[in-house]
């Protein structure tokens, strides 16, 4: 039914004239629970369908959507989307044009052995709870749990006029845990998250229980934390740190679109050496069981593992059908929109950094005053400016080889290009993780990457 | 609107709650998207839904259930109640919900509708992206000029089984100029800001020339000392800095998890007696305002900080019995997190409207090139990046100083390449000096306003 609808909009939008169509409809069934201290601040369950309808017409794009799958309001939509595409013609200077692609036609399916649709909402709350004593449990010290659990299950469809016809089962799920410990008058917390794509089977194939006392042991051996001295230092940046770096500071300045407008520092680089010959980045959207995966993009177009940076030379970038034909590249599968109601943008998928030859005691062993890094809330990036912030959860002092004293609330910024080149060695070990990336539009995707040790890079504290 | 939400409280009652509460949210967004000097692509966007709670009384306390439907027809109401029944009933009952928000009057709300901005066409907003981009494009160095126009208009109604049943219309402006200039291998960049609940025309123009003037000023930055120095935060910092770390600390959600450094704080003096701090709700223009929160509650005026004292929290009505205070009608439904949602599909939590920030004293307050020109050693930034990875529990932050400019000797001397700011929000509150005139309010449903702020002689890494 709704591959029907998308390419009964796409009819009706070439009767109008208009140079390219494609047309996207879900239709989702999702639960949200958040639990703060054995409370459920939110537990619902929902149905969202809808439909979203991009055009190409005299070289600029129109895009609408709507949350109705009734016919009336398709033609509505496609009226209105034609009508903002022509007045947004009317200020473009340079027409937008699309590579070509062979068009595809396809059912890719979701594995699951516990479809979520067939597990009610009070066995996923009554799961969430279980983790939220877990976590509590752990230690009298832990004064509050928040948990979210995230799940969707359902149906996407892309078509476009050039013939393609994509229609992709969904099943995620998802579960994070903020662990907040105190003593005395300090407050610290740590995070950890689960996920995969798939159904409900997660929780029997992972143990959450222990991924829930990890969170909380973190947050309490931060109370005997210390603040960390500013200044620049060797840093050793752990898996998860690292893996948001890449993610950040490389995979973003990789983002054909941001090539294009001008907002990247990685533009017109491509063949030049950009890092040290210790790094090669990749984004790789058909690497198996990554939160960042899919087989075709939401142009439908299919993906591929993309090589970015190889052994320090920029290889390529992440595009779309757009900026392909712009930057006459090929197009490998990046455009990808958060749902129905955004238009499709170049996103990652699950970027990396590949794996060095060191063990981390080698990283350590050189260094005789420096800062190691682990995990993170997150981070921040310029990509015009290549500039970049990442907070990391937790830390410790290194002294002559050896991980001493433990450090708390901890940034490392930096300048991108500069702390490439500054990356001295790359350990053999590897972790992909999973995350989320905004860009005014928010996608799942994955994160990862061996240790590895950064020289004078910028830490921030408030010792 | 309000038939269908009567007719959903009155159905809830009948299948067994024994208070029931309907949220009606409707939207339709017009955005145009400016990439690399020209006009790129218009959006539209409707969305409507009607958000549901019952509460299902049991032996010990009441249960609360949720539903939300996007259809909105009886049929898919009759569904979405069963199913928030249903939700109810997998609940422990929460002793300490007593009763969803009783019915007040409320007062009104001045300039949150603005007629003009309903009939404005898409061609007369592409016309603006267009003269913007020639505004600004007036010198060799600007390499890209982006950004973003986006008009709205809101709906809103709400009933409940306590007799409140309202509705109010709101609309709302904003305006995104983000410039990047290049000359000789250096990156400026500048970025601006403009929001409100009217459309503006000369203020957009004012935002993208501002954006445009910031990037060509940033161009050949040079690298500061790590030392201990004066900072002004201009309002974009300081509101993406409160968002994460001010803000949630002073919702009576965090306090009661104990998740908040003011925690048995009240009544003492937190920060500077320069510092007011307040959550105003009725702001006429300002994006923040509403005549009701998400719950239904009036609005109203907060002094959350007076004069460095603490004085209030932000509450819903759930948190507010909880304490045995009124509300002040800062329910609101956003969650943070991943995946976006509507809302309708959002339970009620805590939230501000409009959070200002002021001058305690008149005397704490100057105009803008005064201030500068008393400082010594110093640094001015416009926005900051990362505070998001602040640690709201504790309140410890650090964050990348962004579109800095080094200030030595009463005048500003150029711009810095890269400064980080550590510390925690509250040793930061108790050593602001002054407030500048520069007033501005940055954000959407909630809104920090604030002018550029002096802190005196913090630590800040070069």
């Amino acid at each position: 039914m709704l591959l029907d609808l998308a390419e009964k909009a796409i009819r009706l939008a070439m009767d109008l004239g208009v140079e390219y169509v494609d047309a996207r409809a879900e239709q989702i069934h999702s639960t949200a629970i958040r639990l703060t201290n054995d409370r459920f601040e939110q537990a619902v369950s929902g149905f969202d369908q809808g439909l979203g309808v991009r055009m190409l017409y005299k070289g600029a794009w129109g895009f609408s959507s709507t949350s109705s799958l009734e016919l009336k309001d398709i033609q509505a939509v496609v009226k209105i989307t034609f009508k903002i595409a022509k007045a947004t013609s009317k200020g473009v200077k340079e027409k937008a044009k699309i590579c070509s692609v062979k068009p595809l036609k396809d059912h890719v399916k979701v594995k699951t052995r516990q479809p979520l649709t067939e597990v009610g909402i009070d066995k996923k709350m009554r799961t969430v709870l279980v983790f939220s004593k877990t976590t509590r449990d752990y230690s009298p010290k832990i004064v509050s749990a928040n948990l979210a659990y995230e799940d969707a299950v359902g149906q996407k469809v892309v078509a476009s006029s050039d013939g393609a016809n994509i229609l992709t089962d969904i099943g995620r799920v998802y579960v994070s845990v903020n662990a907040v410990a105190k003593q005395a008058q300090k407050l610290t917390s740590a995070r950890e998250r689960l996920g995969k794509m798939g159904g409900f089977e997660l929780f029997n194939e992972v143990n959450g229980d222990e991924i829930m006392e990890k969170a909380a042991k973190r947050a309490v051996d931060l109370l005997k934390a210390k603040p960390v001295p500013s200044g620049r230092f060797t840093v050793i940046a752990d898996p998860r740190l690292a893996g948001v770096f890449a993610h950040e500071a490389v995979g973003h300045a990789c983002e054909a679109d941001l090539i294009i407008a001008g907002e990247s520092i990685l533009a017109g680089k491509i063949g030049k050496v950009v890092g040290s010959k210790l790094v090669s980045i990749f984004d790789d959207s058909t690497l198996a069981g990554g939160w960042g995966s899919q087989k075709y993009d939401d142009e439908g177009v299919p993906t591929k593992k993309r090589l970015l940076i190889e052994r320090g030379v920029l290889k390529g970038y992440i595009t779309n059908r757009e900026a392909a034909a712009k930057l006459k590249l090929e197009p490998n599968g990046g455009a990808r929109a958060e749902s129905f109601s955004f238009p499709p943008i170049v996103r990652m998928s699950n970027t990396y950094i590949a794996r060095g030859d060191h063990s981390f005691e080698e990283l350590l062993e050189d260094i005789t005053h420096g800062v190691y890094l682990k995990a993170t809330r997150g981070g921040q990036v310029d990509t015009a400016k290549g500039t970049f912030q990442f907070n990391a959860e937790e830390a410790r002092l290194i002294e002559k080889g050896e991980l001493t004293t433990p450090l708390l609330d901890v940034s490392l910024s930096g300048l991108t290009l500069e702390t490439l080149h500054n990356i001295d060695a790359v350990a053999n070990d590897f972790e992909l993780h999973i995350g989320f990336c905004g860009k005014g539009q928010t996608v799942p995707v994955g994160d990862g990457s061996p240790h590895i040790r950064i020289k004078n890079a910028l830490v921030g504290g408030r010792a | 609107m309000l038939d269908l939400l009567e007719y959903i409280v009155k159905k809830a009652e009948k299948q067994g709650a024994s208070q029931a509460e309907t949220y009606f949210y409707g939207t339709e967004l017009l955005r145009t998207g400016i990439e690399k000097k020209q006009v790129k692509i218009s959006e539209k966007k409707y969305d409507a839904g009607i958000g549901i709670r019952v509460a299902v009384k049991k032996t010990d306390g009441f249960s609360i259930g949720f539903s939300y439907l996007t259809n909105l027809t009886k049929k898919a109401a009759d569904d979405a109640v069963k199913q928030a029944l249903k939700v109810a009933s997998f609940k422990k009952p929460d002793s300490d919900f007593k009763s969803f928000q009783e019915h007040k009057p409320t007062k009104t709300v001045k300039k949150i509708y603005d007629k003009q901005i309903v009939k404005i066409e898409p061609e007369k907003i592409v016309d603006l992206a267009t003269d913007l981009i020639k505004a600004v494009e007036t010198d060799k160095r600007i390499t890209t000029i982006s950004g973003a126009l986006g008009l709205g208009i809101v709906k809103v109604a709400i009933a409940n089984s306590l007799g409140v049943s309202g509705e109010f219309k709101k609309t709302g402006y904003g305006a995104y100029g983000y410039v990047v200039a290049q000359e000789k291998g250096s990156v400026g960049v500048g970025g601006d800001s403009y929001t409100a609940c009217f459309f503006n025309e000369e203020k957009t123009f004012n935002a993208f020339k501002k954006a445009r003037d910031l990037a060509i000023r940033q161009l050949n930055p040079k690298t500061i000392k790590t030392e201990k120095m004066d900072v002004l935060l201009q309002p974009d910092a300081l509101a993406s800095l409160l968002t994460s770390t001010l803000i949630p600390e002073v919702r009576a959600d965090n306090i009661q998890k104990r998740q908040s450094p003011f925690v048995e704080k009240m009544g003492q003096m937190v920060a500077s007696e320069n510092l007011t701090v307040i959550d105003d709700g009725l702001t006429p223009q300002a994006a923040g305002s509403k005549p009701f929160d998400d719950e239904g509650c009036p609005t109203q005026t907060t002094t959350i900080l007076n004069k460095g004292q603490l004085q209030n929290f932000l509450y819903n009505s759930y948190t507010a019995r909880k304490d045995n205070v009124p509300s002040t009608g800062n329910a609101i439904r956003i969650v943070g997190g991943f995946t976006y949602k509507p809302k309708y599909a959002v339970e009620p939590l805590i939230g501000p409207t409009n959070f200002k920030l002021c001058a305690g004293e008149k005397s704490a307050q100057a105009k803008f090139e005064d201030i500068v020109s008393e400082v010594k050693n110093g640094v001015i930034a416009k926005e900051v990046i990362g505070a998001h990875t602040a640690n709201a529990a504790s309140g410890e932050f650090s964050v990348v100083l962004d579109t800095a400019f080094k200030v030595e000797k009463g005048e500003v001397a150029y711009p810095v390449r890269q400064a980080m700011l550590g510390g925690n929000i509250l040793d930061a509150l108790k050593n602001v000096v002054l407030f500048a005139d520069d007033f501005k309010q940055v954000g959407g449903e909630e809104t920090v306003i604030s002018s550029t702020i002096l802190i005196k002689n913090v630590r800040v890494s070069g």
